[in-house]
């Protein structure tokens, strides 16, 4: 279990997060929304031991996460960074096998199993063919989808990821959404995600976490989280809702 | 081309340019009387032309090349900057302070190499206490800090150089260029590069998770800190032994690890090793040219080392796609 207690999330002149208690279990698929600035990718990097924060203490199966090297985070943790400089000289399969780091210390080549994991990643990513493509020769759809490769063939439990729908066309969208659920449901890691589509958040996430302004937090069940009233007051906008349940979606209001 | 083989064709070819630089020189000498004076410890004209005025020589050479080759490689993962080189940080720059001044006094070479270290330590200690603050290390920071540096000794190397009398000038712009002549206590230099070589050997596979940011390698499980720290103290050791040998050889370090990922190799499991092979053939093979061209007269070597490597890269670059 990922979890934090009473944690404090500071930026300088602003406070993002105050006495936020959270539990991250294996299982479950987590959405957090909030506006621009809010907090969220400080959130998602203290989680992942890249950010100190400022108060309160992170524990990944009851220890600290300080007391972790990076390489055993490395080996249950993965994280999908908003923002990648993919200066990256080598080909898409190197790239995604470099998501093996953290499980081998192999002075040269990969194992079988190293290979086997990062093309079946290649493949839900429907990216074989571009395997041996340079990596700074892809689109930034394609980019995002061999990052998408390599945060699968890391093979971690608990999987953070900073909105892992950008530049993603629609039907990409669906697909990783789906891939993203099923590592949940069906394989027990932990997914917790920021995104800024609430349609998404509504159908795909079990538990919701929106980061207000002045540090103020609500989390819950998403279909209690997910209200209009709560959506409003998240973006100070009026909202008009429309479905309910994992089909709620929320438009703004024309005015 | 597949990556073992072409180590293979590296391992053979490396052997072969030290071989070959043992051939030419002002005494003509078979290849047959070669083998013959490295085999044989029998006296004579032969045995001591190669052993103690030719293979000094050529293997300073090759581990300059080398070293050189080495330190490009780790400061452009370093600084995640393609056009980064050993003399990027200052440290040569430091050195070419020390030993041009040194040569402006009139002192022994000797004198001059243990000015060109100080000069470089200085420049080392400059360069890190200025961009590390508080524990973290930025290397944007970094590298800004080197190249103020390296402005400022290159002032301070045009006002030695207005200042140097004709006799020395011509020594002061040979040691600038880069001069293997006075490479000769090469051990301490080689021990460093089969030492670094081991060490770069592994951490190689850090160093690809490093290219990709510091952020992104702290997720795959890279202590990111310490790597950084001891990739800038090996480059910078490499490069402190590479210009006490060979003054600043330039293009080695810049061009070798290009030409090598040019050839289709980017992980550097594989690409260092590569790098050490073609960089120190490189410098054997533009050293030998540079004191056999024109002899008696010699070439600076640091001249030969861009006529060989811009066609080469240039050609390289033409294929890419």
């Amino acid at each position: 279990m990922l979890s934090c207690e009473n944690l404090h999330l500071r930026y300088p002149g602003k406070l993002l997060c105050s006495d936020l208690s959270l539990e991250i279990m294996p299982g479950k698929c987590w959405g957090i929304l909030g506006q621009n600035g809010s907090g969220k990718t400080t959130l998602l990097q203290a989680l992942s031991g890249l950010h100190e924060p400022s108060g309160g203490r992170i524990a990944l199966d009851g220890r600290l996460l300080g007391s972790y090297t990076r390489r055993q985070l490395g080996q249950t943790l993965s994280v999908l960074l908003q923002e990648e400089d993919s200066w990256f000289w080598g080909s898409v399969l190197e790239y995604v096998l470099l998501g093996r780091h953290p499980h081998v210390a192999s002075l040269f080549g990969w194992s079988a199993k190293d290979e086997e994991l990062a093309w079946q990643a290649l493949q839900k990513m429907e990216l074989t063919e571009l395997a041996q493509r340079q990596m700074n020769s892809l689109s930034g759809g394609e980019r995002q989808r061999a990052r998408l490769a390599q945060l699968l063939t890391q093979d971690a439990v608990y999987l953070l990821l900073d909105e892992p729908l950008q530049h993603l066309d629609l039907r990409h969208q669906l697909q990783t959404m789906n891939l993203l659920r099923d590592l949940a449901a069906k394989q027990g890691k932990a997914v917790l995600m920021v995104l800024h589509d609430m349609l998404w958040v509504a159908r795909y996430c079990d538990q919701v976490l929106l980061l207000r302004d002045q540090g103020h937090t609500v989390n819950g069940a998403a279909a209690a989280v997910l209200t209009r009233e709560n959506l409003e007051a998240l973006y100070q906008c009026g909202l008009r809702e429309y479905g309910a349940g994992h089909d709620a979606h929320f438009i703004p209001s024309a005015d | 081309m597949p990556r073992f083989l072409l180590l293979a064709v590296l391992l053979m070819v490396a052997p072969l340019t030290l071989y070959a630089s043992l051939l030419y020189g002002s005494l003509d000498l078979t290849a047959a009387q070669v083998f013959n004076a490295l085999l044989a410890n029998t006296p004579g004209l032969e045995h001591d032309v190669i052993w103690q005025l030719r293979m000094p020589r050529s293997a300073g050479a090759f581990v300059c090349g080398a070293l050189l080759a080495l330190a490009g490689t780790y400061l452009q993962v370093l600084l995640r900057n393609p056009l980064a080189d050993p003399y990027i940080l200052g440290i040569s720059g430091g050195a070419a302070v020390g030993a041009l001044a040194t040569i402006l006094l009139g002192l022994s070479w000797g004198v001059v190499n243990i000015s060109a270290l100080l000069g470089a330590l200085a420049a080392i200690t400059v360069v890190f206490g200025l961009s590390i603050r508080s524990g973290s290390w930025n290397v944007h920071r970094l590298l800004l800090t080197g190249v103020v540096l390296s402005a400022g000794c290159s002032a301070l190397i045009s006002l030695l150089l207005v200042l140097a009398p004709a006799p020395e000038l011509r020594g002061m712009l040979f040691w600038l260029m880069g001069d293997l002549s006075h490479a000769e206590n090469i051990l301490p230099a080689l021990a460093l590069l089969l030492l670094l070589t081991a060490l770069s050997q592994w951490q190689a596979g850090s160093l690809n998770v490093l290219s990709l940011g510091q952020l992104k390698a702290k997720t795959l499980g890279v202590a990111v800190l310490p790597l950084q720290m001891g990739i800038y103290f090996c480059a910078a050791l490499a490069t402190v032994s590479a210009v006490m040998l060979g003054g600043t050889i330039g293009f080695v370090g810049l061009i070798i690890p290009h030409l090598v990922r040019l050839l289709g190799v980017t992980d550097h499991r594989w690409l260092l090793p590569m790098v050490v092979l073609l960089g120190g053939s490189l410098l054997t093979v533009a050293d030998t040219l540079s004191r056999t061209l024109w002899a008696p007269n010699q070439l600076p070597v640091g001249v030969l080392t861009a006529l060989l490597g811009v066609p080469a890269m240039l050609l390289l670059l033409s294929r890419k796609r």
